[in-house]
């Protein structure tokens, strides 16, 4: 291909000199750019380019980086986790909380054995009397959750493997909120509304599922109710939400939250309702929302990175 | 457990590339190892791909776990350099989908993001002349498309072509065209 009398291209160029072509084609290279001043002047040119732009890159970079000590400390914290949880049961779930906070201080107890169907009416009545409580424009809003009866058993063996479906299990994730207002919700402040789950809770997240080992290339660590409505960082308000595979997909998730954000920002929505309808039946309510049965396909700007459709690889 | 490349790698990688190849005494002390080597370089290129320090630092940490799985079911191990890098990337453009979503909304959401290479700190007359330059570099580079920009910092943090195009999941083509390409824009902008 590359004749004495054809100009390298700058691509064969930086592979040339990056030594990454086959050496044939290499020595036809180097014979061209010795003799032609062009070449040569074009690769230097790339060379010092790119010298100046690493510079600058690690320059620029290195300012930002925490400290190297901190993160290693962590990562060995972590590793001796892991390798001291291997050994024990991994079908271990954690203890069961009974008791849920309501938002002018009573504490209601649900019986362990009651089982999920008491759990999920006690729930619903809180909700309710939380929304009556409240009412739409009221400042602060309830903190509902912690609603599961007993974990043990039998909802790690129901939900093993690649049975997750779209929603949650709400014996497992009821939602949790924090104690927001609309405003801070949606005004300057919502600036700080932090989302990035801890590595350790989202593994507790997927022990608590009976994914095990986790699978962070199949499911998304999601919120059910997400921080932008006030939803808390706790593990009764994160589920693994499959990324592909389910016409109601993280995706699509994604979509409702934002449509729900506005609307609430906009008082269309209270925001006690929205986290209500988001932590009870997303579907339900992205149904609702949008006034459509199936997902609307024409997805919103952000996805047109492709970031939430990439595949990650194991 | 098989041996088959392909399951992490579209391809053998080069023998030169930078294998760690040596046993060492328990996976723990080798992603441990590997943690040392590559973090600030991860980090650097999160930070590229638009990550926070924050976000940045909790991608790394579930990187390397996973990584420590990754060993200790046997999986392949040639190239764990690549691995580390493609899996952090991944996890890196998840977690900024999901930020970009919560952060679209807000008036300084370019300022957050792009800003981050200008501190508001004076410098010194030479310094400022420097510093001008590199940032107008840096702003060419921020204005890249995501795969060109993860191109030209992968090769700036040392990998070779081959490695990125692992990396990506690109050919070894696209990635050399692509450098060549931001660097003939880089050249541009640092000629005007």
């Amino acid at each position: 291909m590359t004749e004495a009398h054809h100009h390298v291209p700058d691509a064969q160029l930086l592979l040339h000199r990056s030594g990454e072509l086959p050496a044939a084609l290499s020595a036809d290279i180097s014979a061209h750019v010795e003799g032609c001043s062009q070449c040569r002047a074009r690769l230097e040119k790339l060379e010092s380019t790119f010298a100046e732009f690493s510079t600058a890159h690690l320059e620029a970079s290195d300012m930002a980086l925490p400290s190297a000590a901190v993160a290693r400390a962590r990562l060995q914290e972590h590793l001796a986790e892991v390798s001291v949880q291997r050994g024990e049961d991994g079908g271990r779930r954690r203890a069961a909380r009974g008791s849920v906070l309501l938002p002018n201080g009573w504490v209601a107890l649900v019986e362990r054995r009651s089982g999920a169907v008491l759990a999920a009416l006690a729930m619903a009545a809180c909700l309710l009397f939380a929304m009556w409580l409240h009412g739409p424009g009221k400042k602060s809003y309830s903190l509902f959750g912690a609603m599961s009866g007993s974990t043990s058993g039998p909802f790690s063996a129901a939900l093993s493997g690649n049975q997750l479906r779209s929603e949650p299990d709400l014996r497992l994730t009821p939602g949790a909120t924090l104690p927001v207002t609309q405003n801070q919700v949606c005004g300057a402040e919502s600036s700080r509304i932090t989302s990035t789950v801890p590595v350790s809770l989202k593994r507790k997240v997927f022990e608590e599922y009976g994914v095990v080992p986790p699978q962070p290339d199949a499911y998304e660590v999601d919120y059910l109710i997400t921080p932008e409505l006030g939803g808390a960082t706790d593990i009764r308000n994160l589920w693994p939400e499959p990324y592909q595979d389910t016409v109601w997909n993280a995706h699509v998730k994604d979509q409702l939250e934002d449509r729900l954000h506005r609307m609430v920002c906009r008082g269309d929505v209270d925001l006690a309702t929205a986290q209500h309808d988001i932590s009870t039946d997303w579907i339900a309510a992205y149904r609702k929302y949008f006034h459509a049965d199936k997902p609307v396909t024409d997805n919103s700007s952000f996805n047109s990175a492709g970031a939430r459709h990439s595949h990650p690889l194991t | 457990m098989s041996f088959s490349s392909d399951s992490v790698l579209p391809f053998p990688l080069s023998a030169a590339a930078n294998v760690v190849e040596r046993a060492p005494s328990s996976p723990e002390a080798e992603v441990v190892e590997l943690f040392e080597e590559l973090r600030d370089r991860l980090l650097r290129y999160l930070l590229v791909v638009g990550l926070s320090a924050h976000d940045g630092e909790e991608v790394i940490q579930e990187t390397f776990l996973l990584l420590f799985q990754h060993l200790q079911r046997g999986k392949p191990r040639q190239n764990l350099r690549g691995w580390v890098f493609r899996v952090a990337r991944n996890l890196a453009l998840k977690q900024r989908a999901s930020n970009l979503r919560r952060l679209s909304r807000l008036v300084e959401f370019d300022e957050a993001l792009l800003g981050r290479a200008s501190d508001g700190n004076p410098n010194p007359e030479e310094q400022l002349q420097n510093g001008l330059r590199q940032r107008r570099l840096l702003a060419v580079v921020r204005a890249l498309p995501e795969q060109d920009r993860s191109c030209l910092c992968l090769r700036a943090e040392g990998l070779r072509y081959r490695e990125i195009a692992g990396i990506l999941g690109i050919s070894l083509g696209s990635v050399a065209a692509s450098v060549a390409r931001s660097l003939a824009r880089l050249g541009r902008a640092d000629g005007g």
